[in-house]
């Protein structure tokens, strides 16, 4: 597979903060490679750096060969840039903002007019374009952050945070309107926090945290090394964690969160075997998921000391 | 030293400053009754008022009616205005986490590019509002038509070294608040003290020293001796100073803007 992207020990640091630290990753033609990282974690910073808006404190990034330290420019008409703010223009309509913004990529007024109502029909915003950005719902204010990160044809979409925030019924329109944009051949480079997307979306994905990629893998395969196959999780008073924990400390890979204890287990008789071990009222078996990873690397939610 | 270093430096323009130029007139006329109103129309009531209402109050100026001496002060004066609002202000606004300075950053425009379009576009908004009242002036006698080419190199100097100026000013503020006090050490001294409402002879010499250092006072002084046709060593030495002054200005404005956004 053709690689589009290569980053090497990309770092960036404002005075003494370090936003990300020494990130090497790369992404191949038509992939979609994901962040995963809550607030924080360096997501946005790595998108920024990624679409020139930023600069890097040390390291590389290549783009389709490109140094991204030296070809800025060039870069920028390769990719399309979705941020985690809004870059619309509020004393412009949605149709001149899409106009103005492709001008901006380097398009003649006669193709971004073109362009413009193309997208609008795509993201079924034909209705809207005469409207000020500010007058449509956030749904299909996303859908048009959407189409300004399309304006120039890119072949690579960087899209940071994508559906965050949004109604379920935008949120599925999102992530269709990005899978058939990888089906048409796009390359896609999404941060996110939201597990579902990440599962959904992402055919590799990194976590981040304070900066440091903390592991990298295809969804499944995170899954499969990290926690196993099932989960087993149940309830327990907070004062009997330890007793509970003492039955089981030695034979499986576990989690406390709270007053629930979660096993992870990779295969149907070691769950069985565990089910005769547990007592609890509360017994919850499920496959293990994306977010069971997260909690076991990153380790945010928990409480603290509640870990072991 | 790095402030020193940046200027040595030439801008990295292409020519997407025109876009800039070019979605600035979309928000133009988007909101053209409105622009219309405090480029054109204000100037011009502003300028009636004092003309003709406390013009009526004061005699004959440098043998001038005040009506005529007024003009070309205040004509310099609103262009001036205009075009330093423009990228003080406005561009600053632009700049706030949202704002809509965030959007380019996405696209292969330079920063330099940014900044000289928006001084440009503050340039021409300054020319118009300048022009509002020369046309009505020109309308009522107060200049021949072969005074517009000077008239047109006067407005298009003084709003460019305007326009730089409020850029500049605006890479360097770091509140909103900041705009009082830069409009108070900038343009106050300017608008009273230039010579531009009233001749300064009748205040201690000091005053007339201080007005040449503004170079709005050498534009003035040039837009006089013009209309008098009067082209000698004075007036291309007060042209030299605008011209120079307002280049200087505009070359440390992207400058500073390149280092601000520079991220």
């Amino acid at each position: 597979m053709e690689i589009i992207l290569e980053a090497r020990n990309m770092t960036k640091h404002i005075g003494n903060l370090k936003l990300i630290e020494g990130l090497n990753f790369s992404v191949s033609k038509n992939e979609c490679y994901g962040f995963l990282g809550s607030a924080g974690a360096g997501k946005s910073t790595i998108m920024q750096l990624l679409s020139g808006a930023a600069y890097l404190s040390s390291g590389d990034y290549f783009i389709k060969g490109l140094n991204g330290r030296k070809n800025r420019r060039e870069i920028q008409s390769y990719i399309g840039v979705l941020p985690d703010h809004d870059i619309l223009d509020p004393q412009l309509s949605v149709m001149d903002n899409l106009i103005s913004y492709g001008k901006f990529v380097g398009a003649k007024h006669s193709d971004s007019l073109k362009r413009a109502r193309d997208l609008l029909r795509f993201s079924r915003l034909d209705d809207h374009g005469q409207s000020a950005p500010q007058d449509l719902r956030p749904g299909l204010l996303r859908r048009l952050r959407l189409c300004m990160a399309l304006v120039n044809e890119p072949e690579i979409l960087i899209l940071d945070e994508p559906s965050k925030g949004l109604e379920p019924v935008d949120k599925r329109w999102m992530w269709g309107a990005i899978e058939k944009l990888k089906i048409n051949g796009m390359t896609v480079i999404l941060a996110t926090s939201q597990m579902e997307e990440a599962e959904r979306l992402c055919d590799r994905l990194a976590i981040l945290e304070k900066g440091k990629m903390l592991i990298e893998g295809m969804p499944h395969e995170l899954v499969a090394d990290t926690v196993g196959r099932s989960v087993v999780e149940f309830k327990v008073d907070l004062a009997d964690v330890e007793y509970h924990l003492k039955k089981i400390k030695e034979e499986y890979s576990y989690q406390v969160l709270n007053n629930r204890i979660r096993l992870f287990l990779n295969s149907q008789s070691e769950t069985d075997k565990a089910l005769n071990l547990v007592t609890s009222d509360d017994i919850k078996v499920r496959r293990a998921s994306l977010d069971d990873v997260f909690i076991k690397v990153a380790g945010y939610d928990l409480q603290p000391g509640a870990m072991e | 030293m790095e402030l020193f270093l940046d200027l040595l430096k030439l801008p990295d323009l292409g020519m997407g400053f025109w876009r800039i130029w070019e979605r600035n007139l979309l928000i133009f006329k988007a909101n053209l009754m409105e622009t219309a109103l405090t480029v054109v129309i204000e100037p011009l009531i502003f300028y009636w008022a004092l003309a003709y209402g406390l013009g009526q109050y004061v005699d004959v100026i440098n043998g001038l009616s005040f009506v005529e001496y007024l003009f070309p002060g205040f004509m310099v004066l609103t262009a001036m205005s205009i075009s330093y609002a423009e990228t003080s202000h406005t561009c600053y606004l632009r700049i706030t986490p949202n704002g809509d300075y965030s959007n380019y950053q996405y696209t292969p425009m330079r920063h330099a590019e940014v900044a000289l379009g928006e001084i440009l576009w503050a340039t021409f908004k300054g020319m118009l509002g300048g022009l509002s009242l020369a046309v009505f002036a020109f309308q009522q006698g107060f200049f021949e038509a072969s005074h517009w080419p000077i008239l047109l190199l006067i407005l298009t100097f003084i709003s460019l070294l305007f326009s730089s100026l409020g850029l500049l000013v605006m890479t360097q503020v770091k509140s909103y608040e900041a705009f009082s006090v830069a409009y108070a050490v900038f343009l106050l001294p300017m608008f009273l003290l230039s010579g531009a409402l009233f001749p300064l002879d009748a205040l201690p010499q000091f005053y007339s020293y201080l007005s040449m250092a503004f170079p709005v006072t050498h534009g003035l002084l040039m837009l006089r001796s013009a209309f008098v046709e009067i082209y000698d060593t004075q007036f291309y030495l007060n042209l030299s100073v605008v011209v120079l002054v307002a280049l200087l200005i505009c070359h440390i404005a992207i400058a500073r803007f390149e280092a601000r956004f520079r991220r």
